[in-house]
């Protein structure tokens, strides 16, 4: 190895990558022409580095491209939630409903089947099922109208007149309507007013009750309570 | 979006379009995303295959790569090109794993990776239609080259893999491994100095060389 060898050998690896400047080249290849270890090494790295370039690329691996593929698509979906409040709003509740989707979809179908069975086991068993109906609390609509008028004197006891019976302008009327156990169910006032006597009357009278085929009824019945001048004449 | 995406298609996947694609990519554009792993995937695991001289460890190293990448990509200012920028992170995460590799190798046990290492590399062949000796003695040249590239130190085989492999420029190499232009020249030199001893070496004990076919095709 001649004078200057080290000089060059620092230059042989950047002449190798075209690195040198004209002149430097031209130098490293006239000592070459004389250094017969120096033109060796050059020849040994040449090839060290044709062999490394010769070398096959690793092809990456299709499993690995799928999962970069798989993460670039998360990371976008992450960059595109957090761009903005109203993104990231949206974001929030896209994940809430797939979690109460994902939650409930395992029950969605056995609630569904349930329902369904349980109409249709009701709509079968419907026309056997038997409710007691309580006729009885039903006033039966023909004998809706009133059958005869009870008449109060002041001093009296209650008489029964017929209905075509003469009833002053100046008498209150009561129509009232029994219950089949003879109690006051309802009243309306026909004529006058409700007097405290109506009043009594309709409390706590108990009447006979209109009898239907041998049981009794509901019915309806006026009751004339003496006007205003015959009270005060008495009192 | 419609309009960069135009542009993106229109000018290819040059360097000069590094902009447009960073900012498709800050935007969440789906090409941007395609275009990024189309253009580097490739070169980043063949990277991180030569650094590292393990392909389960790459396959680790690159999605780490790419994650970094993806989340980062808003801090990069382009102060240096996107090329750069992703060979720069691999360099660093294939630097990390070594060390975290190197404390935990050894209690583990590879299973299935040696079988898929031959069928990868049966498929990465370059020429079927060559004489089964030339696909021996191929095989058995990168076998060597690639076990002398594995005993050199770590620090200038990333410098020989960046310029050889990678093929980089110097200026592009001193970007990536963060030093001056005079060590990277160096790191280079005392690399391929490394490797050509090894290779002596390497001839040396396996002499002769054997050309008995390992695997019957």
């Amino acid at each position: 190895m001649g004078m200057g060898c080290e000089y060059f050998e620092e230059r042989l690896s950047s002449h190798l990558d075209g690195m040198l400047s004209a002149r430097e080249g031209k130098d490293v290849m006239d000592h070459m022409d004389v250094c017969d270890a120096c033109e060796a090494r050059w020849v040994s790295l040449r090839d060290a580095r044709a062999q490394l370039r010769r070398l096959e690329r690793p092809l990456i691996p299709s499993v690995l491209v799928v999962q970069l593929r798989v993460l670039a698509s998360h990371e976008r979906a992450r960059r595109l939630a957090r761009a903005s409040f109203s993104a990231r709003l949206r974001n929030w509740k896209d994940a809430i409903r797939l979690n109460f989707e994902n939650l409930m979809r395992p029950v969605a179908l056995p609630i569904a089947g349930g329902v369904l069975s349980a109409l249709l086991l009701f709509s079968a068993l419907v026309p056997t099922l038997v409710f007691r109906h309580q006729i009885t609390n039903d006033p039966p609509i023909s004998f809706s109208a009133p059958e005869g008028i009870v008449r109060y004197w002041s001093n009296d006891i209650p008489r029964l007149e017929p209905l075509d019976a003469v009833v002053s302008s100046d008498d209150n009327v009561v129509e009232l309507t029994i219950d089949d156990e003879g109690r006051v169910a309802d009243y309306a006032v026909r004529q006058g007013q409700l007097t405290p006597d109506g009043v009594s009357i309709i409390l706590l009278s108990r009447f006979t009750p209109a009898m239907f085929f041998g049981k009794p009824t509901w019915g309806k019945t006026l009751v004339v309570l003496p006007g205003h001048p015959r009270r005060s004449a008495r009192g | 979006m419609a309009t960069l995406r135009l542009d993106l298609n229109a000018e290819g996947c040059g360097d000069g379009n590094d902009h447009l694609l960073i900012e498709a990519l800050r935007s969440g554009s789906e090409t941007a995303y395609e275009q990024l792993l189309a253009r580097f995937q490739q070169p980043v695991y063949t990277l991180a295959v030569r650094l590292l001289n393990n392909q389960a460890e790459a396959y680790d190293v690159v999605q780490e790569v790419f994650l970094k990448v993806f989340r980062n990509i808003e801090y990069f200012r382009g102060e240096s090109s996107l090329k750069t920028w992703i060979y720069r992170i691999t360099v660093n995460e294939a630097h990390n794993a070594r060390r975290w590799f190197s404390r935990h190798r050894g209690r583990e046990v590879e299973l299935d990776f040696e079988t898929q290492e031959n069928r990868n590399w049966r498929e990465t062949l370059a020429d079927s239609g060559r004489s089964p000796f030339d696909v021996a003695l191929d095989r058995e040249q990168a076998g060597i080259i690639e076990s002398a590239l594995a005993r050199i130190n770590p620090v200038f085989r990333e410098a020989v893999v960046l310029r050889d492999i990678t093929d980089l420029s110097y200026e592009d190499i001193a970007v990536v491994l963060g030093v001056s232009l005079g060590t990277v020249k160096s790191r280079i030199l005392r690399g391929r100095e490394a490797l050509r001893e090894q290779l002596a070496e390497g001839l040396q004990a396996k002499h002769p060389l054997r050309l008995v076919p390992s695997t019957a095709e």
